[in-house]
């Protein structure tokens, strides 16, 4: 096999993920000398770990590369593997991998996360436990970047179950689930199940539905482990009898299909995607570092580093072993994009609308990277590098779209977009800010959104056969991405103000512009969504895909990446045009106003049972509750009754009386007297030589 | 002053270390006769011994893991009466760092009385007799080393004067001990009739042993039984255990920290040299085995069962002693290279998470003036690093992952399913669940249960450091085993190595 | 020369009244005796072994023990009577079976 590895120094690697821990740790620490002290720690944390992740591009295996030429070239990649522990029946190794793909996503990954953390400065300024809260982001930062770091599962997964918890600790952040932090509508139901959420019931959501999930994952991964042996990542590559052996039994492709269930289940895709929109209900700081910028992409990012490898594992097999695994990512990447992205048209609260948003933008990612492997092989990289520039560039302006929303929930006092309204005066820079990163969502050009999309949608062209059925599926769904993107930025910036907001202002509650340390952050990111979009076409897509070809020809996959605007014009020009009709009708109802949304709503039946039935999140939660969840509460309520109180509870009473009963009697022994304990010295003795004599090698 | 020490060799180093700890002790001593009663300066010169001793060893080690790659494996075979091998580096690193943390505490803890200075003096000399003790390939430089480490310990039991239980304590200590030594001098004096010397590796191999013909075969067996009882005694095994509960209960806390790891961390040394060098395992195993076995399966039943209903902490966590003592036994038990790195890696993991208890405790102890369990609750919301030391390493001692104690019991279960003892790997998992339970019953009162006042407790800065430093022991050890591993696997292996090389002439006298 | 097996048997006597004083008494004063006793036993091994093994070319070890062994005893007795007089001026008598107030 091609692939190189190189060990480099382990120092920068290691401290790519062990700073946010360390320096969470020393948050806490820092929390006794004062809260600044504390908030301090953790920015600076961040920043550390953000120079750190950049440090990367500087190791000397790394030098080679240039960005004169346009063209980064990575010849090694860098590994560092430690012996955990090693015993003559086992030996546990794990380690750090620094490629293309993990450098790329810790840049990613620790700048937003940054720029995330200061925006917290100022977010939640005044909220009670932010030790816990900061803590819990730099932890959740460390997490993340050993899953982007790991070089085996097993410490991936390690780094999977860490951002599981952290999620799931700061979804219920506000665990005291005071009314006003609850997720969805009070008192709206579906099908009779309630559709609002406290903070505690969306975090034990979120964790539950990904440890579906993970299970899953963890099935898949002791299946190869089982046959391979082995958790690295170039292990499996440079011997890939497993795959053949695995392929024997009839369980390469299911094993794949396992591994991506765990994708499924942390990056909310159909059918696990459920808890996502309810995990709004945490702080929105954290909605836009781990629900929309990093942890939802682990998902992605497992399916891009997993995928090449069985592309590779089962290449001796014959070509299309692997099809049905790359068309379900697809399937349900298109399937899931699609169908968030119809809720998200319709739905009110505005972190809503954007958890919807991020669920359908990484179907897309996920689109990208089945329809990668659908494609010829030495196209693959076309779909992959699209998949991962669309998850950088969803990370920034997503991210970025967060934190405006974030300010503007807090400045208005409501979660609901239909609360806010004739805003653009008031909050110009939030304003400027928002409608670009959310004309980037549309996928207007020149914004990183509209080359990133177009560039799944362009590999989903090229790659034909059943993967035109994706792009049919992808392009219906980018017209309804531009029409919720301007629709969100229409209600709340155009038109006249809410009778909420005249109500606030008449209360004396001035609607003003948020802070610098918010502000800066969210235009950070919408300059940044910007630039990448001028230069994509430039050179900056071609770069990227030449590095992640690299990336993967040093796997095994020869896969030249090229990018021209001139062969990409059929695929650009459908992109725009879809999104300039999205942005259009989305104009002319919500910015305009000459259409009226709700008279197009009543105006007929069908229209209205669409309208209703994205509303109800397509009955899917529902039929979850009816189906799954009621009827599990009840059965475990059953065996709680007549197994658990009259079974288990017996015999935990039980044990423990034995246990003190035994040690009453063990305590019997000890009365206090030295004799006695002299007197239990010579019994030592002669038991000592009795069990010599029985056993019989003394013989008088 | 690195060249003066790497001058000095390995072979010099038991003897230069015993020579600076041993000139500090007496600097100590003639300066509080002197009048000089400084406790800073008592602490500062004990502490810096310590450290050089800890820093000292360090480097030896480090200097052979650098040399060429076979000499990590191949000890020479010593006729001095002291060596320094793997074994002995690790006890002294154990014992060395037990001593630093309880050192750095004494000051705190001794808050009213007056001859603190004397304390110092005589944790020096009871660490160097425990050191030379881990040392020593000699029976009569055991021996010395044995009451060198004893009767200074006896004088720290009693150390509170006016405290009854204290003297008590120390009594107790005293006779049983004194009688463990007495059981234990005609042990040797049988061992010395049936190879001739005192010298535990021969004197020079395989040419002067007089051949015994094979009816002393008995007498070998008694000397055994003695040494075994004798050495029960400090090693905590059941039934020679019956002093520990009262002396450690009894004992000012620190203390019990420092006898129930240097102490008995240091006799497991020469238990490991007298039956696995002199009465070579490999021809006895299978009833060697089974001794040990037996003497585990009952340490750890006793200890940990007895464990779950007391009432009060330092007797949890004396009988808790008791019941690592038996897993220790069973890397002795299994006898093999992983047995034998079982165990000394869970002496190792053993001595930071043991005392890192103790001197949680003490300094709760401190506070509360009681060490009843009732007492603990809700210390959690009244002070902050000592109820988080102690929760540690309760958790680490009853194996939980990812704390040292989890891998070093792994290794030991590992040994036993390894050598065909899958019986006692199971007593031993079994027992492991049970001590959780009183484990988890401490931590469930410091944090849940509701505390009888809300005033805070003081933490003296001494205490802070020493648990400080514990804990990131038990911590990193527990994410990053390997190098500890490492070091007790290298330790058995050239042990083990250095066994074997014995006459097939003396196993012949048991036969 | 007297037998070997004669100098065993004396120790072990002495060894048996050792432990016999150890389990029967309670006053720390007989218990320490008793232990002496025992420490003797072990001397008079040690000596009389030397003895017999030096003729077959041994280092005379064993006497050297019993001198180190005899020196260390007394230092040990001086500890033990320290700590035994402390007990009787808080106690006023040395009885062990009064210390009691340490147990479960």
């Amino acid at each position: 096999m091609a692939f190189s590895l190189s060990s480099c120094s382990d120092l920068i690697p290691n401290l790519v993920w062990m700073v946010p821990i360390i320096g969470g740790a020393l948050s806490v620490l820092a929390a006794g000398f004062g809260d600044r002290a504390r908030n301090y720690v953790a920015i600076a944390t961040g920043f550390v770990t953000a120079l750190t992740a950049t440090l990367l591009l500087l190791l000397p295996e790394f030098t080679t590369y240039t960005l004169g030429g346009g063209i980064w070239d990575i010849t090694h990649v860098c590994g560092v593997q430690e012996t955990w522990i090693s015993t003559p029946l086992f030996t546990i190794q794990a380690g750090v991998l620094v490629d293309p793909l993990t450098a790329v996503l810790a840049l990613t990954v620790s700048w937003v996360s940054f720029l995330i953390l200061v925006y917290s400065l100022g977010y939640m300024k005044g909220e009670r436990n932010l030790t816990r809260y900061y803590f819990l982001m730099n932890f959740f930062i460390g997490n993340m970047l050993l899953i982007v770091m790991s070089d085996n599962f097993l410490l991936l997964f390690l780094g999977w179950e860490g951002v599981g918890y952290c999620s799931y600790a700061l979804i219920g952040f506000w665990h005291s689930d005071e009314m006003k932090y609850w997720v969805g509508t009070h008192g709206e139901t579906t099908a009779g199940v309630p559709e609002a959420y406290s903070p505690t019931n969306a975090g034990m959501k979120a964790f539950i539905m990904t440890r579906i999930g993970d299970i899953a994952f963890l099935v898949g991964i002791l299946l190869i482990f089982a046959y391979a042996h082995t958790f690295d990542f170039y292990k499996l590559v440079q011997n890939t009898s497993w795959a053949s052996d695995l392929a024997a039994s009839g369980l390469l492709v299911p094993a794949a299909i396992l591994i991506f269930g765990g994708a499924v289940g942390k990056s909310a895709q159909f059918p696990l995607h459920e808890w996502l929109p309810d995990a709004m209900a945490g702080p929105t700081s954290v909605s836009a570092l781990i629900h929309a910028a990093t942890m939802v992409n682990a998902g992605v990012f497992l399916v891009g580093t997993v995928g090449p490898i069985f592309l590779i594992a089962s290449a001796s097999l014959g070509t299309g072993v692997m099809f049905p695994f790359f068309a379900t990512v697809a399937a349900i990447g298109a399937f899931t994009a699609l169908l968030a992205a119809s809720q998200a048209m319709v739905h009110d609260e505005v972190k809503k609308v954007l958890a919807y948003s991020t669920v359908s933008q990484i179907g897309y990612m996920m689109l990208g990277l089945g329809v990668a492997g659908l494609s010829a092989p030495a196209d693959f990289s076309i779909g992959f590098t699209a998949g991962f520039f669309h998850l950088i560039s969803q990370a920034l302006f997503k991210a970025g779209l967060f934190m405006c929303a974030g300010w503007l929930i807090h400045v208005t006092e409501s979660k609901y977009a239909s609360q806010m309204g004739g805003l653009r005066k008031e909050l110009k820079i939030t304003f400027i800010a928002m409608m670009i990163v959310a004309l980037s969502l549309a996928g207007f050009p020149p914004l990183s959104g509209f080359w990133s999309k177009d560039a799944i949608l362009g590999a989903a062209l090229q790659a034909g056969g059943i993967s035109t059925i994706f792009y049919i599926v992808g392009i219906v769904t980018a017209l309804m991405t531009a029409f919720y993107s301007i629709r969100l930025i229409g209600i709340i910036f155009a038109g006249k103000k809410s009778e909420n907001i005249e109500n606030l202002e008449a209360k004396g509650h001035h609607i003003h512009e948020a802070p610098g340390t918010m502000w800066v952050p969210y235009v950070i990111l919408a300059g940044a969504t910007l630039v990448i979009g001028i230069l994509a076409p430039i050179f900056l897509q071609q770069s990227l895909g030449s590095l992640f070809s690299k990336y993967l020809a040093n796997l095994g996959v020869v896969s030249p990446y090229s990018f021209n605007l001139g062969s990409e014009a059929l695929s650009l020009s459908i992109g725009f045009g879809i999104s300039v009709l999205g942005i259009f009708i989305a104009y002319l109802a919500y910015i305009r106003r000459s259409i009226s949304p709700v008279a197009v709503v009543n105006s007929s039946p069908v229209i209205y049972g669409f309208y209703h039935f994205f509303l109800h999140r397509w009955y899917i939660n529902a039929f979850y509750y009816k189906v799954i969840v009621y009827p599990i509460s009840r059965g475990t309520t059953w065996i709680f009754r007549n197994f658990e109180q009259k079974v288990i509870e017996p015999v935990n009473i039980g044990a423990p009386e034995f246990g003190s009963d035994v040690s009453g009697l063990l305590r019997r022994i000890q009365t206090g007297i030295e004799e006695e304990y002299l007197f239990a010295f010579g019994i030592g003795i002669a038991l000592l030589i009795i069990i010599f004599f029985l056993f019989g090698y003394v013989t008088i | 002053m690195s060249s003066v020490l790497t001058s000095l060799g390995p072979e010099g180093m038991p003897i230069d270390l015993t020579i600076v700890l041993a000139t500090i002790g007496l600097i100590i001593i003639i300066l509080t006769v002197l009048g000089n009663r400084s406790k800073y300066l008592a602490m500062g010169l004990a502490s810096g011994g310590f450290a050089f001793g800890i820093i000292f060893i360090a480097l030896q080690a480090l200097g052979f893991f650098s040399s060429s790659s076979s000499l990590p494996y191949s000890v020479p075979i010593v006729t001095d009466v002291v060596t320094t091998d793997w074994v002995s580096y690790i006890f002294g690193i154990a014992i060395l760092i037990v001593a630093f943390l309880v050192g750095l505490t004494v000051v705190d803890y001794f808050t009213d009385e007056s001859n603190v200075t004397t304390f110092y003096a005589l944790l020096i000399f009871t660490t160097i007799g425990a050191l030379l003790l881990a040392f020593s390939t000699d029976l009569l430089m055991m021996f010395v080393a044995w009451e060198l480490m004893s009767i200074p310990s006896y004088v720290l039991t009693g150390f509170k004067k006016k405290d009854p239980a204290s003297n008590e304590a120390a009594v107790k200590y005293f006779l049983v001990s004194a009688f463990a030594s007495a059981v234990l001098l005609y042990g040797i004096s049988l061992i010395y009739l049936l190879t001739g010397t005192t010298s535990i590796y021969g004197n020079s191999v395989g040419t002067t042993i007089v051949s015994v013909s094979s009816g002393y075969g008995p007498v070998g067996i008694l000397a055994l039984t003695f040494l075994l009882a004798g050495f029960g005694i400090k090693l905590a095994a059941v039934p020679f255990h019956m002093w520990i509960p009262d002396a450690y209960q009894g004992a000012p806390t620190i203390v019990s920290g420092l006898l129930s790891t240097a102490t008995k961390g240091a006799t497991f040394a020469p238990a490991a040299r007298i039956f696995f060098v002199i009465f070579s395992f490999s021809t006895f195993q299978h009833d060697w085995s089974l001794t040990f076995a037996v003497l585990a399966v009952l340490s750890m039943t006793l200890g940990n069962f007895a464990a779950l209903t007391q009432k009060s902490v330092t007797r949890i966590l004396a009988y808790s002693s008791i019941g690592q003592a038996g897993y220790i036994l069973i890397g002795f038990a299994a006898g093999s290279i992983l047995g034998l790195t079982g165990s000394f890696f869970h002496i190792l993991n053993y001595a930071s998470m043991q005392v890192c208890a103790f001197l949680a405790v003490a300094l709760i102890i401190q506070g509360t003036r009681s060490d009843n369990l009732d007492t603990f609750n809700g210390l959690g919301k009244r002070m902050t690093l000592a109820p988080i030391a102690l929760t540690l390493s309760l958790l680490a001692l009853g194996g939980f992952p990812p704390l040292s104690g989890f891998w070093s019991k792994l290794t030991l279960f590992l040994s036993a399913i390894n050598s065909n003892l899958a019986w006692l790997a199971v007593v031993g998992i079994i027992n492991s669940f049970v001590s959780i339970a009183f484990y988890v019953r401490i931590v469930k009162h410091m944090y849940l249960d509701q505390a009888p006042s809300d005033t805070r407790l003081p933490e003296t800065n001494g205490f802070r450091v020493a648990l400080i430093i514990a804990v990131l022991i038990i911590v990193a050890t527990g994410v990053y085993p390997y190098p500890l591993y490492q070091l007790a696997y290298t330790a058995a292996r050239s042990f083990l190595a250095s066994a074997s090389i014995i006459p097939a002439l003396l196993r012949s006298v048991f036969l | 020369m007297v037998p070997l097996i004669d100098y065993l048997i004396v120790s072990s006597i002495l060894f048996v009244i050792g432990v016999y004083g150890l389990v029967s008494k309670g006053n720390a004063l007989r218990l320490f005796f008793a232990i002496e006793i025992v420490v003797n036993a072990a001397n008079l091994n040690l000596v009389a072994f030397s003895r017999y093994l030096t003729p077959a070319g041994y280092a005379a070890e064993g006497q050297t023990f019993a001198l180190f062994s005899i020196a260390i005893a007394a230092a040990e007795a001086a500890v033990g009577l320290a700590i035994v007089l402390v007990v009787f001026r808080l106690h006023k008598n040395v009885d062990v079976f009064g210390l009691r107030k340490l147990k479960n």
